[in-house]
């Protein structure tokens, strides 16, 4: 029975962490262009870890962001010493106003949690 | 590990189902992602197998990866970006042909006037064919007129000489000739 609530729990949080990703990722590529490993490191790195997303779910997100027009390949570049290409993203002005929205949905959510919760 | 990496990406690829364009994107980006990741962990020297679980690992099991990319690209963009390539070429390919035979075997008209009403009334269309050459008293042919040879007029066929003029009527008009080579063909169908 514990096993199978953890796994829920567990989920859950993959879940919501996956609900916040297309927010944060459109926030790194809004400060600078990144490309895709960079990206990842990047949030692992800004968010403690707690955002170390499997590049399975970084990837497709980036790919469906871009076929809605919320970002897009900025440049390509060689990366030093072994030539293979880097994808630089950056946010589009509807990927900026798509932030946007998702900040001010964000604030309300913590805005209620933390009414609710009293934290 | 190019090995390994290379196996994991086929995977993911045959599962994705991209357009020729978006694989070799697609891939390349995967690719670099895994070498950097290898790389960095220091994994030059590892084992195939070994290889091969950190890079299922880092971006988790391919036919779920390959398939989360599918969507993500769009199923109907795809689609459509893997069939343009055949689709522009069938659709140049009956151009050509519909172009060919218009040109050599048949051609459609609207009838515009009333030189040949009540059998073709103003505003129907009539299918002309142009390899005929033998005509028969009666027949409605298609012919370029003299003084106007940019254009295309219908007329009813009275007699046809041993050097294949024909001598032809319309509405309002004698009997005069159309010379063979002003004819187009003779109408074989038609929307009346």
């Amino acid at each position: 029975m514990g096993r199978i609530d953890r796994e829920g729990a567990t989920d859950g949080r993959t879940q919501f962490l996956k609900g916040c990703a297309r927010t944060l990722v459109l926030q790194l590529l809004s400060e600078e262009p990144m490309y895709g490993y960079e990206l990842s490191q990047a949030l692992a790195k800004r968010s403690q870890g707690i955002f170390a997303l499997g590049q399975g779910t970084l990837y497709p997100l980036l790919y469906s962001l871009e076929s809605k027009r919320l970002i897009r390949v900025a440049r390509e570049e060689e990366a030093p010493g072994s030539g293979r290409k880097r994808r630089y993203y950056q946010v589009t002005p509807a990927g900026r106003a798509e932030l946007e929205a998702g900040l001010m949905t964000w604030r309300d959510i913590a805005h209620g949690m933390r009414l609710v919760l009293g934290a | 590990m190019q090995q390994a990496i290379d196996a994991y990406l086929d995977e993911v690829m045959a599962h994705a189902a991209l357009s020729r364009s978006d694989a070799a994107r697609v891939r390349a980006e995967l690719s670099e992602h895994l070498h950097e990741m290898l790389d960095e962990a220091g994994a030059n020297q590892l084992e195939f197998k070994e290889a091969l679980a950190m890079c299922a690992n880092e971006f988790g099991d391919a036919k779920e990866l390959g398939q989360s990319i599918r969507i993500s690209k769009g199923r109907v963009r795809t689609f459509i970006k893997r069939r343009a390539k055949r689709t522009l070429i069938g659709i140049g390919v009956c151009v050509l042909i519909l172009l060919g035979v218009r040109s050599t075997l048949a051609e459609a008209f609207l009838v515009a006037g009333s030189g040949v009403a009540p059998i073709l009334p103003t505003g129907s269309r009539c299918l002309v064919y142009k390899l005929a050459s033998n005509f028969s008293a009666g027949d409605i042919i298609a012919f370029h007129p003299a003084e106007q040879p940019g254009i295309a007029e219908l007329a009813i066929v009275q007699s046809q000489d041993r050097q294949g003029n024909l001598v032809v009527t319309r509405n309002g008009r004698a009997p005069f000739t159309v010379n063979r080579s002003a004819i187009v063909g003779r109408v074989f169908l038609n929307t009346r």
